[in-house]
């Protein structure tokens, strides 16, 4: 294999693809990437974890086809320091199990395992093809993935879940996580294409990585679906994972209905009230306490060792006063995530779930859990 | 030596591959399996191939057929060229976690144990879908060496294994395991080779090269043993061993003192680890043939008067049996507590080498 590519290219999607690849591998193929270069102008660069594989596809000119396996890091490393608008060439020697780096008077000899060894990607056709804009793609993750749980015990609560559902609108896409506290649902009306897919739960791993990914990309993005896998395709990129194998739990169980006490209050000052409350309460618990009567609402928070605090607000609010505590933090990240200017709390009692949503925007819905205070 | 991820062909053990490929034919795979059977004989080898065969799709290809009764499993031999095998043998295939001591990048050397992040390892890897959309495999190699944690911790794994997921355990000492984690697996014994198939087996890794006969000897039917005593870097372990023996039971302390010295540097690990083997190996072999009331044969040079110098060192028959109990567990031990190699090789020769 034989190629010139220039090396803002290939520094870009050696940033991209290295960072599947794990510092540390007791595997040595896994701590290489492949690159493949067929006829015509353009290579690819794939890497992977074994759980998660990306490949990148960038322009360049091949003079000799042929594919190669180079250390990720250290190609990387090298490739960033090389002085910008300098031409790399990149040569393979596999009978020497090498590769050759070269750009203006530095040369670099790296060892190379046997492509044949690099772990086969999945390449067959996944039956559900359909496409997402990146915008609304990255909406559905922003707004769900602060909720996806960490906790391995409950490892079927370590993703997002994606399924397909009918609602009195019409037919939906749901995107659904939650860590037992909170819980967070996006709706998106369903793409053609995701009429009758499998409900599957997408690993956090691949949410962190496709979010950053998706920062730099704003066309539409290509995602094709198993019971057992997941690809999404968008600009050059192809990132392809396993799937979670377990049973997502049946979340619109602990969605509250009937809950009748609705407070709406100004997102903005209400975020920034808690925030200043919750310096005061504990490290732990970061519990701040909520009172609606008929004058208003008040935030308070206690704390043994830091005092206390208390901040007033107007709201609008009908029902009778009552009392309910939350965790600020769990708070905070919702209401980041509620883009109007007006947030709707509905709740019933001081122990039961409230359920959070966006006045002029009923396509995501929050449940929050109180706390006892 | 060929490790056993490689080694694609199978010597003996047709009994075992029947039964697992009758098994597989049956729809009715159990999904965690203990290969348990003395070192080197192919357990491992044997459970690689199990893998291999499962995850180049064997055992599903065919499907159910119209009359429910699709063409039996006979063998469980795998097309050669497939690109699984390949990256089964680096290690490197998606659906396939190999859980092994790791090695101690701070003391540069193995782990004495199988730690219990390691068996968490196969959680997170069964509670993803499989890659290829078929088969997970998971193999232990071996179960012995997993730490009071960590097999505790594979419990909780054996206990509900998701579908189409396959646990192998390999286990030299199944006894020894966990009487719990033993009952949730379909044990398949390995029984000793006969000499020829030894022989056959280790020249397969030799590449052609005749097998030396005193490795043969010695190897209790069990290739993996007679490649380790045919290894030239350690070979000599034994030499020395029955040189020592020789002069029992008036040994030169110097020399004993010596001997022992250069077992228990850190960078003769492979020479301790042999001389475990072949010390044991010897001992046994010692008391086998005396226990018939025979002479041990001149198998090894000078074999015949270094046994007899151990046994009168001993004093009986009855007191050398003690001494190999004894040093069994001792080593067990010095592996287990991390004790010092050369006392532990001092005070398993002592008894031997000197009258008290």
């Amino acid at each position: 294999m034989k190629l010139t590519i220039d090396r803002a290219a290939l520094l870009k999607s050696l940033a991209h693809v290295q960072s599947v690849v794990e510092r540390r591998n007791t595997i040595p193929i896994l701590s290489n990437i492949l690159i493949e270069a067929q006829d015509g102008d353009s290579v690819s660069l794939t890497a992977t974890d074994m759980d998660l594989d990306m490949v990148d596809r960038v322009t360049c000119s091949v003079s000799v086809p042929g594919s190669v396996t180079a250390p990720a890091h250290t190609l990387y490393d090298i490739v960033r320091k090389l002085p910008d608008g300098a031409s790399v060439e990149l040569t393979s020697e596999p009978e020497k199990e090498r590769v050759t780096v070269r750009a203006g008077r530095s040369t670099f000899t790296l060892p190379s395992l046997p492509t044949a060894d690099f772990p086969s990607l999945a390449s067959d056709d996944l039956p559900f093809n359909f496409t997402l804009s990146s915008a609304e793609l990255k909406a559905l993750i922003d707004r769900t993935s602060f909720a996806i749980s960490t906790e391995e015990t409950r490892y079927y609560l370590n993703g997002i879940y994606l399924h397909a559902t009918q609602q009195p609108s019409g037919p939906v896409m749901r995107g659904v996580a939650t860590d037992g506290h909170r819980l967070a649902r996006v709706e998106l009306p369903l793409p053609k294409g995701a009429e009758g897919i499998p409900g599957v739960i997408m690993p956090r791993k691949v949410v962190l990585e496709l979010r950053k990914l998706l920062d730099e990309s704003d066309g539409a993005v290509t995602i094709g679906l198993s019971e057992t896998r997941i690809r999404l395709a968008f600009g050059a990129i192809i990132l392809s994972s396993k799937l979670i194998d377990g049973t997502f739990p049946d979340y619109e169980r602990v969605i509250p209905t009937g809950n009748d006490k609705v407070l709406e209050l100004n997102r903005n000052s209400f975020a920034e009230a808690v925030d200043r409350v919750a310096t005061i309460s504990t490290e732990k618990s970061r519990a701040v306490k909520i009172a609606l009567g008929t004058n208003g609402l008040t935030l308070t928070a206690h704390s043994p060792e830091a005092g206390s605090a208390l901040e007033e607000l107007e709201v609008s609010y009908t029902s009778s006063p009552f009392e309910i505590g939350f965790n600020s933090r769990y708070l905070l990240d919702i209401l980041k995530q509620v883009q109007g200017d007006v947030a709707q709390f509905i709740m019933a009692d001081a122990a039961s779930p409230t359920v959070v949503r966006d006045r002029a925007d009923g396509s995501a819905i929050y449940v929050l859990m109180p706390m006892r205070v | 030596m060929r490790p056993a991820r490689e080694t694609l062909t199978l010597i003996g053990h047709g009994a075992n591959e029947r039964l697992v490929s009758d098994a597989l034919s049956g729809n009715r795979v159990p999904q965690a399996w203990l290969l348990a059977g003395p070192p080197g004989v192919g357990k491992a080898t044997f459970a690689y191939r199990m893998a291999r065969f499962l995850l180049t799709g064997g055992g599903a290809a065919a499907g159910p057929s119209l009359f429910g009764d699709s063409a039996p499993i006979t063998s469980l031999a795998v097309n050669e060229d497939h690109p699984a095998v390949r990256q089964i043998a680096v290690g490197s295939h998606p659906d396939l976690l190999v859980i092994e001591r790791e090695m101690d990048e701070k003391r540069d050397k193995m782990k004495a144990a199988i730690s219990v992040d390691q068996v968490r390892e196969i959680s997170q890897f069964l509670h993803l879908t499989a890659s290829q959309g078929g088969w997970r495999v998971v193999l232990i190699d071996s179960a012995d060496e997993m730490n009071v944690n960590a097999a505790n911790a594979l419990l909780k794994i054996l206990e509900e294994p998701p579908k189409r997921a396959l646990l192998l355990l390999v286990s030299h000492t199944p006894g020894r395991l966990l009487p719990t984690i033993r009952s949730r697996c379909r044990l398949l014994r390995f029984a000793p080779l006969l000499p020829e198939e030894v022989r056959i087996a280790a020249e397969a890794v030799l590449e052609g090269e005749p097998l030396d006969p005193i490795a043969l000897t010695l190897s209790d039917g069990a290739p993996g043993r007679a490649l380790a005593l045919a290894d030239p870097d350690t070979r000599s372990v034994l030499t020395d061993l029955l040189a020592l023996f020789r002069q029992a039971p008036k040994c030169d302390p110097a020399a004993v003192h010596g001997f022992a010295e250069k077992l228990g540097k850190a960078a003769a690990d492979a020479q301790y680890r042999s001389f475990v083997t072949q010390f044991d190996a010897w001992l046994m072999r010692v008391i086998r043939h005396s226990a018939r009331n025979g002479r041990v044969p001149n198998d090894l040079p000078g074999e015949a008067e270094a046994a007899e110098a151990v046994l009168r060192a001993a004093g009986s028959l009855d007191r050398l049996i003690e001494v190999w109990e004894k040093n069994t567990q001792l080593f067990r031990q010095t592996d287990g507590l991390n004790l010092d190699r050369k006392q532990a090789v001092l005070s398993a020769l002592l008894p031997l080498t000197q009258r008290l």
